[in-house]
């Protein structure tokens, strides 16, 4: 009878832990590439690899909470806020290091000439941050709009106009690529671009 | 502003992918690498710990479990959540983003088998923590072989408002904790269940602050 109920016991065990791992496993396939390379686009090597490895954990731990038919922009809204926390610690790092040394802040330069299209690149980094986390989302991960706004917590009706207005103002400033570079030109476009929201 | 520039705008967005989805950027080792370290990182330690030896690690945990619950008649079936609740999947959805519903949602529990403490194994967080549903909750009614629970708390693996828990006779009397435990009217029970079974042997008994605390601990991830 002992050896029954120790048998059942162990094999329940088994099914429980092996059929959360198994879906854990599964979702981590099918996600933990796109995260990576969601990360890899906004941050270093390094940073992206701790983003992937928290948005892991934390999927593991609230493997219940995640919509079967949407595990991928679930991850990526972890993943955003994860490179946030992160973004906020450097920030809070790098503030001490200005008022230690009165360093200006670095200018993004390497990241400009490393970029595909430097030029648009520039124009992106103009952007409001939600207009180029939109964009990116949407031509980076190829995001419908429905998922764009799981990530952000919008409706995706307000994702669609947003979209297009984000892509109106990088077409703008596009179109003004003589003034890019210019330390004064770049600030007239960028002004003019902020007023016309 | 057009649709056509829109698409172009789009189209430049996408040539200039930094990172383009044709270039693999995670090896296979260090994929398995991170799940098998995942699924072993404990509530307060960090996952990215890359020099840890984790290939074994999974396999380690799963032999000292079952070396802590070998013992034990702790019948285990499933939580939400798992591949094999469905069969006993509650009324309410388990994601997050499920729609509310105006009706009480409910999830339904079943006893251990009458003849699950036998005897049971020293009690053990770790053991609790692997569980996939947890929650407290106050007996609202009891009748018909059902004992109703109100959950006031979710630990884990729900989100109903209420626990239909059938008993295996009228008198609400349920084997837990070694012991025979009658759910009274009013009572508030700490339950911990899987597979749809609800757990004996300390892992699920009359609420206590004892109880409570380990409860906290186990499922503070």
């Amino acid at each position: 009878m002992k050896d029954r109920g120790l048998c059942r016991t162990l094999s329940n065990v088994e099914s429980v832990t092996l059929a959360r791992q198994r879906r854990f496993e599964a979702i981590a396939a099918e996600v933990a590439e796109p995260v990576l390379r969601y990360a890899l686009r906004r941050a270093e090597a390094h940073t992206a690899d701790d983003v992937l490895a928290e948005t892991l954990l934390v999927a593991w731990r609230r493997l219940e909470e995640i919509p079967a038919d949407g595990a991928l922009p679930w991850c990526y809204a972890v993943a955003r806020n994860c490179l946030a926390n992160l973004a906020r610690s450097a920030r809070r790092q790098q503030n001490l290091v200005e008022r230690l040394v009165l360093l200006a802040p670095p200018v993004e330069v390497a990241e400009v000439a490393d970029a595909p299209d430097p030029r648009l690149h520039r124009a992106l980094m103009k952007l409001r941050d939600q207009d180029r986390e939109l964009l990116r989302l949407s031509a980076w991960e190829d995001l419908t709009p429905h998922e764009i706004a799981i990530v952000l917590g919008l409706k995706a009706s307000t994702v669609s106009v947003r979209l297009h207005r984000a892509r109106q103002r990088l077409a703008t400033l596009l179109k003004h690529p003589c003034k890019i570079g210019s330390p004064s030109g770049q600030e007239q476009v960028c002004k003019e671009v902020r007023d016309d929201r | 502003m057009t649709d056509e520039s829109d698409s172009g705008v789009e189209s430049r967005l996408r040539a200039a992918d930094p990172v383009p989805a044709d270039r693999p950027v995670l090896p296979d080792a260090r994929l398995h690498e991170l799940l098998e370290t995942v699924m072993n990182t404990t509530s307060n330690s960090t996952p990215n710990n890359r020099h840890r030896p984790v290939r074994t690690a999974w396999l380690t945990a799963a032999a000292v479990l079952v070396v802590i619950v070998a013992p034990a008649s702790v019948y285990l079936l499933a939580g939400r959540g798992t591949d094999d609740a469905q069969a006993n999947t509650p009324s309410q959805p388990a994601t997050a983003q499920s729609t509310p519903t105006p009706a009480k949602t409910t999830m339904k529990l079943a006893p251990p088998a009458a003849d699950a403490q036998q005897s049971c194994p020293v009690f053990s967080v770790d053991v609790l923590k692997v569980m996939p549903t947890a929650f407290s909750g106050t007996v609202a009614k009891v009748g018909g072989g059902v004992v109703t629970l109100d959950v006031d708390h979710w630990y884990r693996g729900g989100n109903a408002d209420q626990v239909l828990l059938s008993t295996p006779d009228p008198s609400a009397t349920v084997a837990l904790r070694g012991g025979a435990v009658s759910f009274a009217l009013g009572d508030r029970y700490l339950i911990s269940a899987a597979g749809g079974v609800v757990n004996d042997c300390d892992l699920s008994g009359t609420w206590s602050t004892s109880l409570e605390l380990a409860f906290k601990q186990a499922f503070s991830g």
